[in-house]
């Protein structure tokens, strides 16, 4: 009895199969601004990818002294993304850090559980993680994050599940919730961070969309901090000129990683630190 | 049991199987999956699982055991700050006035460094950020990235390194939170 109700089953679920048609590009990049997207590689393209955060424009540290920031670097990128399946994409990729960690070898992997469908998934699902490891000196103090007293302490995690739906050719929205874990962290403040964050991509033209993401992460403060922790937001225009997209953008966040971002954003948009930032992304065929 | 379930399948091939066993979001599974539930070649199992299957397992194993929940002893009180009451409007900001935002600098009029140190607002961000403390105190001895710089384009006058005294009244102010008055 048992053994055929399974196998009913199974036949009804390829049945079901035929009749659908993936849902494909729902964002145009693997990443948004500074979150992943639900996107992954097609398989054997290789993704060069360089990414730059300028100084704040505005504020305290902008304005004229440094033109608008575009004298100073938050933090650059470099590095590349592989398609190993057409649902599985590796990374790895050398960022220069903008929180209290830096000098950062960050590793990502990124897997696709499934795809929205015409006439089936409403949605589609992806999990990504990251490692990125701090190459910096040590230090004498031991107070500092830098003290690494063990190898593990160079080294903060990050995992997230995103879900994204595109609605149209010119409308796609994403969820994300994700937990980015320092293995070690100041006293006062909590190991895991966990966050959500929403991101979306209004296509205008056929080559011109704009992009948006935040994320809100759940920061644990010591009680006396005077630092104040602010949510990431970033808005973008991403012009896909065939093979390149080209990312031109505004965001709060100086961290492009969200190793390094999510628990360490400390500017504002309202005091006006921002920054003027792009994002190049290339494809090959290996 | 399970062994006449699978069997009963045998005549699919690994994906299908799969598929039909995990319902529509089997048929985006990675190949490498499949052959976890091959009815073909059950026996075999372990050999099919490629390589690759066994290298994210053992990265997902290194990172997992690579996490720890360790947290930093809170900054010691150095016994000298007993003594100094240091504030930034007494003095810390002649400190940073003679050696940080000196015309050419720090100064806010086009100097080599960013920023303009000349008031505590223009120093506020670095404090926040720890990068004041970092290449300040942590980095002293660097000669690039400490500062002052130890770097000879800056004018003779300008000191490479803050006194003994200089770096305690940092150091102490730092601890307290950098208070401005």
């Amino acid at each position: 009895m048992k053994k055929n109700l399974l196998l009913v089953l199974a036949l009804m679920a390829c049945q079901i199969l035929i009749a659908q048609e993936g849902v494909y590009q729902t964002f145009k990049d693997r990443w948004v601004i500074n979150s992943q997207s639900v996107e992954t590689l097609p398989q054997r393209k290789l993704d060069v990818r360089i990414a730059h955060r300028f100084g704040d424009a505005g504020g305290r540290a902008g304005g004229w002294p440094t033109f608008y920031g575009l004298e100073n670097a938050s933090d650059v990128s470099i590095g590349a993304e592989y398609g190993i399946l057409n649902n599985l994409t590796v990374g790895f990729n050398r960022s220069k850090g903008a929180g209290q960690l830096r000098q950062l070898l960050n590793a990502s992997m990124k897997y696709k559980v499934f795809q929205q469908m015409e006439g089936g998934k409403p949605i589609s699902l992806a999990v990504a993680g990251m490692v990125s490891l701090s190459t910096a000196q040590k230090s004498d103090d031991p107070s500092s994050l830098t003290y690494f007293e063990t190898f593990s302490h160079r080294m903060v995690q990050n995992v997230v599940a995103i879900a994204a739906r595109k609605f149209s050719d010119k409308f796609s929205l994403q969820f994300s919730s994700g937990l980015t874990h320092r293995n070690v962290v100041p006293a006062g403040e909590g190991n895991n961070t966990f966050y959500i964050g929403v991101a979306t991509r209004i296509q205008v033209t056929r080559t011109l969309g704009i992009i948006g993401d935040v994320a809100y992460p759940f920061v644990k403060r010591p009680d006396n901090s005077r630092v104040e922790h602010h949510t990431p937001l970033g808005i973008g225009f991403e012009f896909d000129t065939g093979g390149h997209v080209f990312q031109l953008n505004l965001t709060n966040s100086t961290g492009l990683m969200p190793t390094d971002y999510i628990p360490y954003t400390v500017s504002s948009w309202r005091e006006g630190e921002f920054r003027i930032g792009f994002t190049i992304s290339r494809l090959f065929n290996l | 049991m399970s062994g006449v379930i699978f069997a009963n399948t045998a005549v699919k091939t690994d994906q299908q199987t799969f598929t039909c066993l995990f319902g529509l979001w089997g048929n985006s599974a990675p190949s490498y999956l499949w052959p976890l539930f091959s009815t073909n070649n059950y026996i075999q199992l372990s050999t099919m699982i490629s390589k690759t299957f066994y290298l994210y397992f053992a990265v997902l194993v290194a990172v997992a055991m690579a996490c720890t929940n360790d947290v930093l002893p809170p900054p010691e009180r150095p016994e000298f700050c007993n003594d100094i009451i240091a504030s930034y409007n007494t003095n810390v900001k002649p400190i940073i006035d003679e050696s940080c935002a000196y015309s050419g600098c720090h100064d806010g009029a086009g100097g080599t460094g960013p920023g303009n140190y000349k008031s505590y607002n223009g120093i506020l961000s670095i404090l926040d950020d720890g990068s004041f403390r970092n290449r300040v105190l942590e980095k002293e001895r660097d000669p690039l990235l400490g500062m002052p710089p130890d770097n000879s384009i800056y004018p003779e006058s300008q000191k490479d390194d803050l006194t003994e005294e200089e770096l305690q009244i940092i150091e102490c102010w730092l601890n307290e939170g950098y208070p401005k008055e």
